[in-house]
């Protein structure tokens, strides 16, 4: 049950590799490393490369427990993260809360990306916050490997070295690890465009396919308003669920699109940074016609920053109490769906 | 009625022991059991709204 949309295609990247066409939309760490878990799970053996309906118990399982210790590193790394910007255990607390019960949030439970890239993602900030330049630089490459949007890691690395400089917390000593770490940054995305260089013949492949994916490349504002059209005119759309989802999408887009304009002034200049850049990436090419808005919510889910500042503002117990029933029905719901293949 | 107090009894001492140990190790690793407490009770609802959906729901067309 775990085993659905994406899922299939890192399934298949874990067991057979990468091949010339739309499968290079896919980034590599997860499936590497769902490809080396399976190999011990199968006695150092590598995986057949057998259709998923056939497949042996090891790649599926190695997938999943990937997928579920990514997830608890990217709680844990949340935590630390919460903990130390706010003081406060409890917000700690509500903040990965509230990471794990956003109504996407179960594909931190299935074999996808969502939760490596989250753990990458906010073990750099975590490591950027402490000044540790290297570490920083090789979790931003991880994230990278993992999803494009990884590649974010690197002006946002810049704007941190760039304060601390400013701050006078950079001293001539630590500029070699600052400037390792800035290297490091991008080299899980080097490295995959040099192996598809070498593998399909073209090095940035993974854009090029997106039309493949229905997507298009688009002025982000463009996106913006489409989904607004969309969302205010449902017989614009072929199917009532389409225009749902779609709505949903829309919503969640403009509430972290809101939050995070109500905190300009509380979040650091990196979390502004990463934020701005997250929301043009994911704009700049959303599929084409009614499903613009689709998978939004998903692609926003791993912008952190929001799960802090609602933890803040969830010291109101109303507050609270109103996330909590908003999103855990939501959560349950999609969960339930994503099983029998319903797009959520 | 006094044997079935005394097998309450026994299950209480029972039960102190793990108990116990659950509460001092919260207390030693509040941050680890404040993740682990959400991290296993979201992949229980996960797990128990995936299970209930694959029997109740038909498959998307």
């Amino acid at each position: 049950m775990h085993w659905r949309w994406d899922a299939v295609y890192y399934y298949n990247i874990s067991v057979d590799g990468y091949h010339p066409g739309g499968i290079t939309a896919f980034f590599p760490l997860f499936p590497m490393l769902s490809r080396g878990v399976a190999t011990l799970l199968n006695g150092l053996r590598l995986p057949t490369a057998l259709p998923i309906q056939e497949a042996e118990l090891a790649p599926l399982l190695a997938g999943i427990i990937v997928a579920h210790l990514a997830t608890f590193g990217a709680f844990w790394m949340l935590h630390q993260l919460a903990l130390e910007e706010t003081g406060d255990r409890d917000t700690a607390f509500r903040a990965i809360l509230y990471a794990a019960i956003f109504p996407f949030a179960y594909h931190y439970a299935t074999p996808y990306t969502e939760g490596l890239f989250l753990l990458t993602t906010v073990a750099s900030f975590l490591a950027m916050r402490r000044k540790q330049w290297v570490r920083a630089g090789i979790w931003a490459a991880c994230a990278s490997a993992t999803r494009f949007a990884g590649i974010l890691l690197v002006p946002v690395l810049c704007v941190e070295l760039l304060l601390a400089w400013r701050r006078g917390d950079l001293q001539r000593v630590n500029w070699p690890r600052a400037a390792i770490g800035l290297v490091t940054a991008p080299l899980g995305l080097l490295l995959y465009m040099g192996y598809l260089w070498w593998r399909v013949g073209d090095a940035f492949s993974f854009y090029h396919v997106q039309s493949d994916w229905g997507r298009e490349q688009t002025f982000p504002m463009t996106a913006i308003v489409r989904g607004i059209d969309y969302a205010l005119h449902p017989n614009w759309s072929s199917a009532p669920d389409i225009y749902a989802r779609g709505v949903l999408h829309t919503i969640i887009t403009f509430a972290f699109l809101g939050i995070m304009l109500l905190s300009i002034r509380a979040w650091r200049l990196s979390y502004l940074v990463y934020g701005a850049l997250l929301f043009i990436v994911i704009l700049w090419s959303p599929p084409d016609g009614e499903w613009t808005m689709h998978n939004l919510g998903r692609y926003l889910m791993i912008l952190f920053p929001v799960y802090i500042t609602l933890a803040r503002w969830g010291r109101s117990p109303a507050f609270h109490l109103a996330v909590l029933m908003v999103c855990v029905p939501m959560f349950g719901l999609f969960s339930a769906l994503y099983v029998r293949w319903y797009a959520a | 009625m006094d044997a079935g107090r005394r097998s309450t009894d026994r299950l209480s001492r029972v039960w102190a022991v793990p108990s116990s140990w659950v509460r001092t190790q919260v207390a030693k690793h509040p941050n680890l059991a404040a993740v682990l407490l959400v991290f296993v009770l979201t992949r229980m609802a996960f797990y128990i709204t995936a299970f209930f959906g694959n029997w109740m729901l038909p498959e998307a067309p």
